[in-house]
């Protein structure tokens, strides 16, 4: 019989090495997946990842039991994964020096991911949230927890989460809505020119109407 | 817009918020943790295991910290019980061996506890002396040696030096206040009456002399304080406080 999440914490405050290595690893693929929404991009999620792990480690004494264990764990990651995008922002901020090319600025991710699939695209607007909305969104919208999960993730007032959800998703459909029109219109194209009759379109009945009627 | 402003409309623009919803969910993270990943946590976690065990014995010292600070300071207070006791227990067996008439330095007159009243309370009352009062008894005792001369001691005269001596011998140990009494009532009549303030627990004069089975007691001797010896011999000896001078002796 397993051990539970409680018990192996137990056993790794009492010294047994190998009980936080068992206990992380039954959650590391569900913290690798809020650590890459949070942070965007592979290296900083196994970095706030790593990070994380460190930190949980070192403060599992410190761990008061009023959350399941998993909550913390998400906690301690989602953290590290804001302290990164801190960091990240911080360096992106950094003074301009005399050899910046500012003739040819880089495509932001909206720009690289217009080439993409609609998967791409949502991640690249995600993106664009404040890091307090993005992680309400994260959690709630992506990884499917429910808002009082959420708030004692987040450590915030589940008023709070939601509001941040929202607000959240009302950038987002500003960012998304003339993208996905766009590949919306593209997509349609698209399918239309491959299957030209599998789509029958309230305005193509309408306008083949006039034209069989005209003829 | 703070935090706390209520969430906006259902919709927004042409795209409910149940479609950004479904959008978020399309684009969740499936895939499981790479590899490189996973062999990078374990190296950390491999590199944690030493130096946390090290941190948990420190935290699990902390934690026994109050523990500790405790018996430290019962240690402390035990042993600084047993300290008092081992003082207290030389000055017992003091008080004790000077009853018999063996070390009479440490002893004090009758004459003198009472003038130290505050002093003997704990004694009167039927205790052992505090260390301090301990200090203050073997103080007293030496200090009080000229008023016990000038006021209590019985007085032995060098023209009745026999009869005197016998009587301040023969008085009863604790019987110095009634006699004493007694002699006040008779100072009247008979200035150089002995005052019976007879005891053998004189100390701090001539004491190198007395000898176990001596009976012992200082007296009053032209106008100095004297310590008078019994021996088992029947003889008597007068010897002067400051030596072992022997002033006047009657043999059996």
């Amino acid at each position: 019989m397993s051990q539970t999440d409680r018990e192996l914490l137990d056993a790794h405050r009492s010294g047994d090495t190998a009980a936080f290595g068992e206990l992380f690893t039954r959650h590391r693929d569900r913290l690798w997946a809020v650590a890459l929404r949070t942070t965007g991009n592979p290296e900083d999620a196994a970095d706030a990842l790593q990070d994380a792990l460190i930190s949980a480690y070192e403060r599992a004494g410190s761990f008061r039991g009023d959350a399941q264990v998993s909550t913390w764990l998400h906690r301690v990651v989602v953290n590290a994964a804001l302290d990164r995008l801190r960091r990240n922002k911080v360096r992106l901020a950094s003074p301009i020096t005399d050899d910046m090319d500012f003739a040819s600025p880089a495509p932001g991710p909206l720009d690289q991911a217009e080439a993409g699939s609609m998967r791409e695209i949502v991640l690249a607007a995600l993106e664009q949230l404040p890091p307090d909305q993005k992680a309400a969104l994260v959690l709630v919208d992506m990884e499917g927890y429910s808002m009082h999960e959420t708030a004692l993730i987040l450590e915030a007032p589940e008023g709070t989460i939601k509001s941040r959800c929202s607000r959240g998703r009302v950038k987002l459909a500003q960012i998304l809505g003339p993208l996905l029109a766009d590949a919306t219109n593209s997509a349609t194209a698209a399918s239309d020119m491959k299957h030209p009759s599998s789509r029958p379109t309230r305005g193509a009945s309408k306008q083949s109407r006039p034209e069989g009627g005209a003829s | 817009m703070t935090d706390h402003e209520p969430a906006s409309q259902g919709h927004i623009g042409n795209l409910p918020e149940e479609a950004i919803s479904e959008l978020l969910r399309g684009a969740r993270a499936d895939q499981p943790i790479p590899d490189d990943v996973i062999a990078r946590l374990d190296a950390t976690l491999a590199s944690l295991a030493p130096p946390a065990a090290e941190r948990f014995v420190v935290a699990a010292k902390r934690r026994r910290g109050p523990l500790i600070l405790v018996a430290a300071a019962s240690v402390v207070v035990v042993s600084g019980g047993v300290g008092l006791l081992t003082q207290m227990q030389p000055q017992q067996q003091a008080d004790t061996s000077t009853t018999a008439g063996l070390a009479p330095q440490k002893a004090m007159t009758q004459g003198a506890r009472e003038q130290a009243p505050a002093v003997g309370q704990s004694q009167a009352a039927g205790q052992s002396p505090t260390p301090d009062e301990s200090a203050m008894l073997d103080q007293s005792a030496v200090l009080d040696q000229s008023a016990v001369a000038a006021s209590e001691l019985p007085v032995v005269r060098p023209a009745h030096f026999v009869s005197d001596a016998q009587t301040a011998l023969a008085q009863p140990l604790g019987a110095k206040r009634s006699a004493s009494a007694e002699a006040q009532d008779d100072a009247s009549a008979e200035p150089y009456a002995p005052a019976a303030a007879a005891t053998n627990q004189a100390g701090g004069c001539a004491d190198q002399v007395v000898k176990p089975g001596d009976r012992t007691v200082l007296v009053s001797f032209k106008k100095a304080t004297g310590r008078l010896v019994l021996t088992s011999d029947r003889t008597i000896g007068l010897y002067a406080c400051d030596g072992r001078q022997l002033l006047h002796r009657v043999l059996p």
